[in-house]
């Protein structure tokens, strides 16, 4: 396991680098978003720790430039304040927690609010539009998306799945795990996942949601994971570093939704103006307060 | 707009010529979630209501829904009377599950509102065929205070599966409006909140709410009703329906019993990994698996709460016992087929996960059922023992 792991967490690094550190944003809508997701959010955690190696390795970061006669929207949510001390959910090598032979080989990290040391930023926080912008139709990406779980924990923690793009639900563990969601819109989905799914069960949405959907396991009830549908391009969700970029806009005015899973929305309307052929980067700060319990 | 109002004015003609003195008028209450909205949000439900269902008197027909009528709607009329005699003591004239009796009974009664019925013979996460709900009236929940209706001749019994399709799809439209309007910020404690800690103008907000309902709100009420009608439809498509891919395995070609292999392989995949059957019914079938003694979340909740009872919930919000199945009682039917559609395709609206087509084959399912089926019959239980020699086999009904 420890293996696979650093196997992992190398191959992301390579990732990283030779994408000059900007990582999942632009993926995590791109035309694969399933490849994109599951490689890089692998593990917020271990991402954590990486994300400070890349920043001292990869000096500066240049935004992708937008396709033409469009506009990019990128920015960093960050955290005003000292972030919160959370304890795992299920600490590594805790004999009592359920299922311990599986799920307590690890830590499962609390991601309610996963904050990079360096940055300040907040990772996993859904930015998009609600709907896609009047009048235009976007096709749906052909891969499907993964959703894996891993030590009894769901990977990645957040998702964009696109309406009617198959999410292929898998499970690397060795023992059952289901998968249940309670959309607003689209039919609930409360599926048994055998131990070591390998080709997944497909989880499909055939229609969009406002809010990110969460995602619970039964069986093992720390299990928690967003998944936001759109039938749009324009959504993303910040990488470790509290990172987001989404691509190729069409000029003019938007109202984006900020939605964090812990405070719910950071912003209902935040208003953009996206030029043509150039980038618009904003700074969200998110007071500590909204998090105090 | 396709509504076609309503078609009965004789029931109210009628009541008021009776003049009924003290008794109350039947009126539909608004959900709880409804009554939490800001004043012009709740407005905006209580008029989209009314416009498209009407009253109990004056019941409107909105054939936005694939429901059967009848030709001038006298099915939904014969469906409300029977109903108003039979189902509203228990479930309430919205079929809410609050009728006068309800405080007095567990389970609860049946709120429709939800859009969730838990006993179906379709896939999972769908709703009920009309037939799952016709067979629930016929026969009675075992275990339940739902009493059979068997004496009613058929076409009562249709109706009365029909004008409650009608309310649960009244309801869940209302939830799904409160819904869209929440999202939007229509939510009294959220208005509250934003202006008292987070600084905001109660005035703008309101404004705002108002430009939503005054423009995007019929467009948003259109997709809900269409994700609700969608939905029945669905339910009652064949290709919906579950049908086992092979006969019932496991059984003694001679006696028709199941065989002890068949028990065993049962009791294997109860007690497996992969199917987990223990973590909520426990090791000997009673339904006191280690799930039932923790704390759970309530769904929906953000920043997450928990129930202040241990134990499962189900979507309701009621505490919700796994099945004794030690017991020989099934609620959702007795039938072998009945069983083997509950762990196919899970059981609606509770943490019960569809294991068909994911997690177990349907010959597996089958040895399962055969498994659960012998349960009550075993001398011992909660022995947890492996049924070597079952002194008395599954008839299974």
């Amino acid at each position: 396991m420890n293996t696979n792991e650093s196997n992992e967490s190398s191959g992301w690094l390579l990732t990283a680098v030779s994408c000059g550190g900007l990582l999942v944003i632009g993926a995590a809508w791109l035309v694969t978003p399933a490849g994109a997701n599951g490689a890089a959010v692998t593990s917020a955690r271990q991402v954590t720790i990486l994300a400070d190696q890349v920043t001292s390795a990869v000096v500066s970061t240049e935004p992708s430039k937008p396709a033409k006669g469009t506009g990019n929207f990128t920015g960093i949510v960050t955290l005003g304040g000292a972030a919160l001390d959370l304890k795992p959910k299920v600490k590594k090598g805790d004999l009592t927690a359920k299922d311990a032979a599986v799920c307590a080989m690890d830590d499962v990290p609390d991601e309610s609010l996963v904050v990079d040391k360096s940055t300040k930023g907040i990772a996993n926080v859904f930015v998009y539009l609600d709907k896609a912008p009047a009048g235009k139709k976007y096709d749906t990406p052909k891969e499907p998306a993964v959703f894996d779980q891993k030590g009894c924990r769901f990977l990645p923690h957040g998702l964009i799945a696109r309406v009617n793009q198959p999410v292929l639900v898998k499970s690397q563990d060795n023992i059952a795990h289901n998968t249940h969601t309670n959309p607003i819109r689209n039919t609930g989905f409360n599926q048994a996942i055998k131990p070591v799914e390998s080709i997944g069960i497909k989880l499909l949405y055939d229609k969009p949601e406002r809010l990110p959907v969460k995602v619970v396991c039964d069986l093992h009830t720390w299990m928690t994971a967003y998944h936001l549908v759109l039938d749009h391009p324009f959504g993303a969700m910040t990488n470790a570093k509290g990172e987001f970029e989404i691509k190729d806009l069409p000029p003019g005015k938007y109202e984006f939704i900020i939605w964090q899973e812990s405070i719910g929305y950071v912003d209902r309307k935040f208003a953009v103006e996206i030029t043509a052929d150039k980038v618009t980067d904003k700074k969200i700060a998110v007071p500590a307060a909204k998090f105090a319990k | 707009m396709r509504i076609r109002p309503a078609l009965v004015t004789l029931a109210a003609v009628v009541l008021t010529a009776v003049g009924c003195g003290q008794a109350p008028e039947a009126a539909f209450v608004l959900h709880q979630k409804t009554s939490e909205l800001s004043d012009a949000s709740r407005g905006a439900v209580e008029k989209e209501l009314l416009n498209k269902f009407g009253t109990p008197h004056q019941l409107v027909a909105w054939q936005k829904f694939p429901f059967d009528y009848g030709a001038s709607g006298e099915n939904l009329v014969t469906g409300r009377n029977l109903y108003m005699r039979h189902c509203l003591h228990c479930h309430g004239v919205s079929g809410d599950g609050n009728g006068p009796t309800a405080r007095f009974l567990n389970p609860q009664p049946r709120d429709y509102r939800l859009g969730k019925f838990k006993f179906t013979s379709t896939k999972s996460g769908l709703k009920p065929r009309r037939d799952d709900l016709r067979e629930i009236v016929k026969q009675g929940i075992p275990g339940t205070t739902m009493p059979s209706f068997v004496l009613l001749p058929e076409s009562e019994l249709n109706a009365i599966v029909e004008y409650v399709r009608w309310l649960s799809a009244r309801g869940e439209y209302e939830q799904k409006l409160v819904a869209t309007l929440v999202g939007e910020g229509g939510g009294e404690k959220d208005i509250s909140r934003r202006v008292n800690k987070d600084g905001e103008s109660r005035e703008a907000i309101l404004k705002g709410l108002a430009d939503f309902i005054a423009k995007d709100f019929v467009e948003e009420a259109a997709i809900a009703a269409g994700d609700v009608a969608d939905s029945w439809v669905a339910a009652d498509a064949d290709e919906n329906l579950i049908l086992p891919s092979i006969a019932r395995a496991g059984l003694d070609a001679k006696t028709g019993l199941p065989t002890d292999e068949s028990l065993h392989k049962g009791r294997e995949l109860y007690v497996s990994k992969k199917a987990k059957c223990m973590d909520c019914h426990g090791p000997g079938g009673l339904g006191d698996g280690v799930l039932t003694e923790q704390f759970w979340k309530i769904p929906g909740t953000t920043p997450e709460q928990e129930y202040a009872e241990p134990g499962l919930h189900d979507d309701w919000g009621n505490v919700q016992k796994p099945r004794n199945l030690t017991k020989g009682q099934y609620r959702g039917g007795r039938r072998p087929v009945d069983l083997f559609r509950r762990v196919y395709a899970g059981i609606k609206g509770t943490q019960m996960p569809a294991f068909g087509g994911t997690a177990l084959t349907d010959e597996e399912i089958w040895h399962l059922v055969n498994y659960v089926l012998m349960l009550p019959h075993q001398k011992t239980s909660p022995a947890a023992k492996h049924p070597e020699k079952p002194s008395v086999a599954s008839t299974g009904g």
